[in-house]
């Protein structure tokens, strides 16, 4: 008994000492950061309150548009959450690499007289409050706009909130730590690279087969003339594609609060509500068996990893004309790119959405030149604005680290003969030799499937190249302003504040990017193609000066750090 | 040849270093001495660029770090007091960076690293992930790195901690091998057997200020007998 209460006690006093340690740090950085965290506030309640209006706008004019709008906005908000889930679940596994086992404190917390599961138990919160925050400050728009439209109450939406999205943020976490330690705990017989890849194919497999299954038609919009094709359409859209994931939990209480049917909200809510005690106590079951023998196994297997040759390989060989230094930094990023799982998976991950958009984009006849110049310019913008998001969530995603991974080896850097302007000039152009040509790559692409005509396509390949300038320089110049020398977690690095910023920055100049192609297009349309030039050096050349700015602040910051 | 002249720093109120002048003869090693929080490490980091001084300049073998930060960083190899290394590439391939960023030619990479591999003793590890290293075994890596581009002067910032004996006694060889070959090194550490066995001079400092300078047998001048240890602790303690 008294073991019980000691332990208890200890995770109470442990869990109250983070908290105040918490404060403390959010209390000294008030004090010394508070122009920065006023700006950040402002620009992450500026970007909700932004995403907000936008949704609002979508969403009320679906709903012009008869029962099809309803319907599809129901099935956009299902997906929404649908993708917010397993980009949970990703998340989850990414960061627990560092809470269950790459950290100093679990080395502390293992010493204690504390049974392993209530170790997990603590690292279980962390977790989930490390990887769902930025992704949730995301979905906060998308939740407000859509209440708004079916005109659920404040109080309901914030019920909701408790009922519902609290259960869903423990299930994939729950999810999420239970993959991570099966991993790891495989990784005994398995290469970690190989087990990983297993589920990936297998999740790839999973997903074409609901794909093949759930979609009975394509929309073949040259046949809305058919009513019977529009209404098998309609059906699918009402059919709930896959009942068994939260995101449809979720989504229908909000079906339910909408329609004030009080008896499916208690039901949905309940689902969500032991679902999550399910899932929590089962990771924690879990976790009692293999928690501790995966530690094991991560951090005294005294596994090494293959010896790597001396020899240069062939892509390194390529690189041979490059000045020295440049290639050495090419080298060394690349590397460890390579060698960091939480890297190659996101990005992996990436390749994957890119691919389904351009498979589904493939597999529809959208018969573009049968639509009305309208509709043909929103699919285009749609297209479009795809293409410049990628490139803002890669770059945000995978630019904004690459200063702060540098890292405590960052003296190698500064002790260096070399310019701190180059060791910027050599990231700058690498992210882009490697963002533009996947953004360009998808927008050649899609512009295959939409059959655009020259002007549009070369236009909008040109608004890209200045996009993918800009959109690095913000990633890249933020980077240094807010690096993180002693986080060595990208993820972790990239959803703290400075990250939160840089993706809201790259969202708003994507959203007025987006608008301006939308004039450019309109000038294309009715035919005004010299204007249209015209209005695009008017619009490109500002960009100018949004790469050079962000550039030169990082560069300045980063002369200035002292080791 | 270090030159120090006037150096000052500070970090907030505290006066991490102060108005330090000294100079390090060509091919002579010099031990910096000190208690925790004498200024030892931020001096270091002023003379490897890393940190700029409030006032004061300093210049290795005639250029001044702070007019030509590159010229001199070029004839300079810094060896930290933690050795904090890109642990995903192995050994080799951050010796490889060390030799780009020099940059040295690709041929003389190749040469100097298979020398130091042999030298340091570094042959069944340097092909692996210096994440799996040991702290001695990434000391030792950073050993080969500040020496792979041939420098002028090397900086050290307490060499011996975390080594084996085995690795002190390889080190120490390397350090007046070096020192008798022309390199001129500059060495902060606490291990009193290791600055009164290697150095030409020492130099003990305490709050950021010189309180006594001389060889080992200057310093004694006036102490009797003592050995360095009591002497030290008989100078900082008078100082303070």
């Amino acid at each position: 008994m008294t073991s019980i209460h000691l332990k208890s006690d200890l995770l109470i006093s442990l869990g109250w000492l983070k908290f105040r340690a918490f404060l403390t740090h959010v209390k000294l950085d008030m004090r010394r950061k508070w122009l920065e965290i006023l700006v950040s506030g402002s620009i992450i309640c500026s970007m909700i309150f932004g995403g907000y209006l936008l949704l609002m706008k979508g969403a009320i004019f679906l709903r012009l548009q008869g029962e099809i709008g309803g319907l599809l906005l129901d099935r956009i908000f299902y997906l929404g959450w649908s993708v917010i889930f397993y980009l949970l679940i990703l998340s989850n596994i990414i960061t627990a690499f560092s809470t269950l086992y790459r950290s100093r404190e679990v080395f502390f917390l293992m010493t204690l007289p504390l049974p392993h599961r209530q170790i997990f138990s603590i690292k279980f919160y962390e977790n989930l409050l490390y990887s769902s925050w930025a992704i949730l400050l995301l979905g906060l728009p998308l939740t407000l706009a859509y209440g708004r439209i079916k005109s659920i109450p404040g109080a309901e939406i914030g019920l909701i909130y408790v009922v519902g999205l609290l259960p869903f943020l423990v299930i994939s976490t729950a999810l999420g730590l239970c993959l991570t330690m099966v991993v790891v705990y495989l990784s005994k017989w398995f290469r970690m690279r190989a087990v990983f890849f297993g589920l990936g194919l297998t999740f790839v497999l999973l997903f074409s087969l609901y794909l093949h299954f759930s979609q009975k038609g394509v929309v073949m919009t040259g046949e809305f003339a058919s009513f019977r094709m529009l209404n098998r359409y309609l059906q699918n859209l009402s059919q709930v594609p896959f009942p068994l994931i939260p995101s449809h939990w979720f989504s229908q209480l909000f079906v339910a609060a909408a329609a004030e049917d009080r008896g499916q909200f208690v039901f949905f809510a309940g689902i969500m509500l032991t679902n999550a005690l399910l899932f929590h106590e089962l990771s924690r079951q879990l976790a009692g068996g293999l928690y501790f023998r995966s530690f094991q196994i991560m951090e005294f297997s005294g596994r090494k990893t293959a010896p790597v040759k001396p020899d240069t390989p062939f892509h390194f060989r390529i690189l041979q004309k490059l000045a020295p230094q440049t290639r050495g930094l090419i080298q060394k990023d690349l590397i460890q790119f390579r060698r960091t799982p939480q890297q190659w998976i996101q990005f992996l991950f990436f390749g994957f959405f890119i691919a389904v958009y351009l498979i589904n984009l493939s597999r529809f006849d959208l018969k573009m030149e049968t639509l009305a110049p309208f509709w043909q310019r929103l699919i285009y913008l749609f297209n479009f604005g795809f293409s410049s998001f990628i490139i803002a969530a890669l770059t945000s995603r995978f630019v904004f680290p690459l200063i702060s991974l540098e890292g405590r080896g960052l003296w190698v850097i500064l002790s260096s003969p070399l310019r701190i302007a180059k060791l910027f000039r050599q990231k700058f152009w690498l992210a882009f030799a490697v963002f533009f040509t996947l953004a360009e790559a998808v927008s050649l692409t899609s512009n295959l499937f939409l059959s655009r005509d020259m002007p549009t396509a070369v236009i909008s390949s040109i608004m890209l190249l200045v996009m993918s300038l800009v959109l690095i320089s913000f990633s890249l110049g933020f980077g240094a302003v807010f690096a993180q020398f002693h986080e060595s977690n990208p993820l972790k690095i990239s959803s703290g504040t400075g990250g939160i910023i840089t993706i809201i920055a790259s969202l708003v100049y994507v959203g007025l990017m987006v608008g301006a192609m939308g004039l450019l297009l309109w000038l294309i349309g009715s035919g005004r193609t010299s204007a249209a030039l015209w209005a695009t050096a008017g619009i490109l050349a500002p960009n100018g000066l949004l790469v050079y700015l962000p550039l030169k602040w990082g560069l300045r910051v980063l002369e200035r750090t002292e080791l | 040849m270090i030159e120090i002249h006037n150096l000052s720093k500070s970090f907030g109120n505290l006066k991490a270093v102060e108005n330090l002048s000294l100079q390090v003869e060509d091919g002579s090693l010099l031990s910096f001495l000190g208690p925790n929080g004498a200024g030892k490490t931020t001096t270091i980091k002023m003379i490897t660029g890393l940190m700029i001084p409030d006032s004061g300049r300093i210049i290795l073998n005639g250029i001044d770090i702070s007019k030509d930060p590159l010229a001199a960083k070029q004839i300079t190899g810094y060896i930290p007091d933690a050795p904090n290394l890109y642990e995903k590439m192995t050994g080799r391939e951050f010796l490889q960076l060390i030799g780009h960023l020099y940059r040295m030619k690709t041929g003389l990479i190749r040469s100097q690293i298979d020398f130091y591999v042999e030298k340091l003793q570094l042959m069944p590890w340097v092909n692996q992930r210096i994440e799996e290293y040991s702290r001695g075994m990434k000391q030792r890596i950073v050993f080969a790195s500040a020496l792979l581009h041939d420098p002028e002067i090397l900086i050290i910032d307490e060499p011996m901690v975390g080594l084996d004996p085995n690795t002190i006694r390889t080190t120490k060889l390397l350090l007046r091998e070096k020192a008798s070959e022309g390199l001129t090194i500059f060495l902060s550490t606490h291990d009193l057997h290791t600055a009164g066995e290697l150095s030409d001079r020492i130099i003990i400092i305490d709050r950021g200020r010189v309180v006594k300078a001389g060889s080992l047998s200057d310093l004694r001048q006036g102490h009797g007998s003592q050995s360095l240890e009591e002497l030290y602790f008989d100078l900082i303690e008078r100082a303070e």
